[in-house]
């Protein structure tokens, strides 16, 4: 009776082993293609939303990322096309829209949009703290998740030499 | 001893034996099973990674075909065409001149027709390509810079596609006696330009394709292009040529199992097909800017002669109607602000 | 006496022959397995090549010189021009093949769909801008790339 028992005990283990055995690798199979697809979508949202037309002549405040560099170079009172929106403000707009609208294409992913000068700082009068643009979940930028991240450099020149800005995209799943 | 215990042996033998046949049976099918599915993935690997080169632009070194033996051959009658392997077929879905070997090099090129830009991959072994220019005129210097212009860039990678000079036993190897890659071969061959060469007659070891640019192809080596006639001579054929790549073409494949040839008609294939769909498109977008009243008069009249001469390359796409347009285009539409550089 | 030693006997022959087919199912059951696992494997290969196939294809579009002004930017009139063509998923499907279909939609509005049928399919989609040549304007918006089967 003894041996009986262990042998069904055997099967049992031997029957949770290849049950096992399959369970995992199924769900390794899954990652690799949507890895890849990602990966492209990350970099392609922060491409194309950099390269989209504000609506203004003014080269300035021509293309998102026109109005980003203007936001870090041009002094406050600046306004887009002389008398429009501040650039500040008219980047605060538009990407938060561009990112809401694709929120709802992607309704898996949260995302946080980062835009600061790559070297140096550039005092917000407002605040007196460094500007630094921040769009959506701020709690992704130290979040230790899995997080797909790409950067965009805006090259700008100043009177002192390079000045670029460096526009950083994070997307994780929700 | 007791017959239970005779019973138990031979029983156990009968057991085991039964199961030994058939577990046998099992792997060795397992086994062959296995193999095909490592030749369908090497298979998968390359088309892969020659449209990622396809597509970015980037090239890389592949190594796929040296974990297993592959008989490959070109399909160029299916539509998009095919490559065959000993289980079955993959479409590549974009241009892939190659050869079939161990390690190999892929590089992505372009013919630049100003309107449309034609891609295509391209993919070698370690090879020394030798010129022999033995017609001393502008146009096989021409034939031959424009040809490696075409042919793959390796520099920084590996394997190494090397280039050099051939005149009856002299071989010039110009970078430090070494043959060079691309860019150097370009810089350097200039300066044998005012030099006279003749027919090759060096013997040469390891990979190599020896190209002979003469206007008389008679026993003349591996492949021989006729500037004057247009004709590429490889082994016993005459192939009209219309375009570089037609030559690279050539003399990627050679005398290999996928041969010059068979890259040659390849390229017919994907060239023709791909010619008539832009000029298709782009003759409907002439039209549209012709249409339009937003577009000057001047662009007007710049589209409507660039639509006319793409309604004939969208039904026969000649080298000497492809070369109009790309005149038109960029003397008419790029200078005048009416369209923007690809 | 001699009862119970030979029923002491056809139970130890008894449990020989269990065992033995215990071992025998194991394997017959490892076989099937192995089986099964292969058929998985092989339908989870023929759904990641269709996944591919959409990504390769969604990748064509974007780098293509017959529709874009550059990567991932779309010309507004070679979509158009496209779309006029008889037969364009034809001629189109001698180069990349065929059940496939592509959907551009800028956030303004404006769709461009190229070979939809009415089928069960697997898509991808991705942020691109089209680039609307009358204007000079680019326009922000989505690439949809599907492949049908």
């Amino acid at each position: 009776m003894a041996s009986g028992q262990s042998m069904v005990i055997m099967i049992v283990f031997v029957i949770m082993i290849f049950g096992g055995l399959a369970v995992f690798l199924l769900s390794i199979s899954q990652t690799v293609s949507q890895k890849e697809y990602h990966n492209l979508y990350v970099h392609n949202l922060l491409l194309s939303v950099m390269r989209t037309d504000t609506g203004y002549t003014d080269p300035n405040c021509k293309l998102v990322s026109d109005t980003l560099g203007c936001a870090f170079t041009q002094s406050t009172e600046y306004k887009c096309g002389g008398s429009g929106e501040p650039c500040i403000e008219l980047a605060n707009g538009t990407l938060t829209n561009y990112m809401d609208r694709f929120e709802l294409v992607k309704k898996n992913f949260r995302y946080l949009f980062i835009a600061k000068p790559e070297t140096g700082v550039r005092i917000d009068p407002e605040t007196g703290e460094p500007l630094v643009v921040r769009i959506g979940d701020k709690s992704l930028e130290t979040a230790r998740i899995d997080k797909l991240k790409t950067v965009y450099i805006i090259p700008k020149f100043l009177a002192t030499g390079p000045y670029n800005i460096v526009v950083e995209l994070f997307l994780a799943e929700k | 001893m007791e017959i239970f215990q005779i019973f138990k042996i031979i029983f156990g033998l009968i057991v085991s034996g039964v199961i030994l046949f058939f577990l046998i049976q099992y792997s060795g099918t397992y086994t062959l099973l296995q193999k095909d599915i490592l030749k369908t993935n090497i298979m998968k690997s390359f088309i892969d990674n020659a449209r990622g080169v396809y597509l970015t632009g980037n090239p890389i070194k592949f190594t796929g075909f040296s974990r297993a033996q592959l008989s490959l051959s070109l399909d160029s009658s299916r539509e998009p065409p095919a490559v065959r392997f000993d289980l079955g077929s993959f479409q590549p879905n974009v241009p892939i001149f190659f050869v079939h070997d161990k390690e190999l090099f892929i590089d992505r090129n372009s013919l630049d027709h100003g309107w449309w830009r034609f891609y295509f991959a391209e993919a070698m072994p370690k090879t020394e390509i030798i010129f022999s220019p033995a017609y001393n005129s502008p146009e096989t210097w021409d034939t031959l810079e424009n040809t490696v212009r075409l042919l793959p860039n390796s520099a920084g990678f590996e394997p190494k596609i090397t280039y050099s000079l051939c005149s009856g036993n002299d071989v010039f190897r110009m970078c430090e006696s070494a043959a060079c890659e691309s860019d150097e071969f370009l810089d350097f061959y200039t300066s044998y330009k005012s030099s006279i060469f003749i027919t090759c007659t060096a013997t040469f070891s390891g990979n190599y394709r020896l190209v002979t640019i003469s206007n008389n192809c008679a026993n003349t080596g591996e492949v021989c292009v006729n500037p004057v006639e247009k004709n590429i001579y490889i082994d016993t054929k005459t192939l009209p040529y219309a375009d570089y790549l037609d030559i690279v073409s050539v003399i990627i494949g050679a005398q290999n199992t996928i041969s010059g040839e068979d890259l040659y008609n390849y390229k017919q294939k994907v060239f023709q097909a791909e010619a008539k769909l832009a000029a298709k498109i782009m003759y409907e977008r002439a039209l549209s800017h012709v249409q339009n009243p937003a577009v000057s008069d001047e662009c007007k009249n710049a589209y409507s002669t660039q639509a006319s001469i793409l309604l004939r390359i969208s039904t026969q796409p000649t080298q000497n109607l492809l070369e109009q347009s790309k005149l038109n285009y960029y003397q008419e539409l790029i200078n005048n602000g009416c369209d923007y550089l690809l | 006496m001699r009862l119970r030693k030979r029923l002491k006997a056809q139970h130890e022959i008894m449990e020989y022959v269990i065992l033995t087919l215990f071992i025998v199912i194991i394997i017959i059951g490892f076989v099937f397995f192995l089986s099964g696992w292969n058929i998985t494997q092989l339908q989870l290969d023929k759904e990641k090549a269709r996944q591919d196939r959409a990504l390769f294809i969604m990748k064509y579009f974007l780098s293509s010189p017959l529709f874009t002004k550059e990567n991932s930017v779309f010309d507004d009139t070679k979509l158009d021009a496209f779309r006029s063509l008889p037969n364009e998923c034809t001629e189109l499907g001698k180069i990349i093949g065929e059940n496939w279909f592509a959907e551009i939609e800028t956030f303004n509005g404006a769709k461009w769909e190229m070979c939809t049928q009415n089928k069960n399919y697997s898509a991808y989609i991705v942020p691109a801008n089209v680039y609307r040549k009358f204007t000079d304007k680019a326009e922000l918006g989505t690439l949809k790339v599907g492949v049908y089967g």
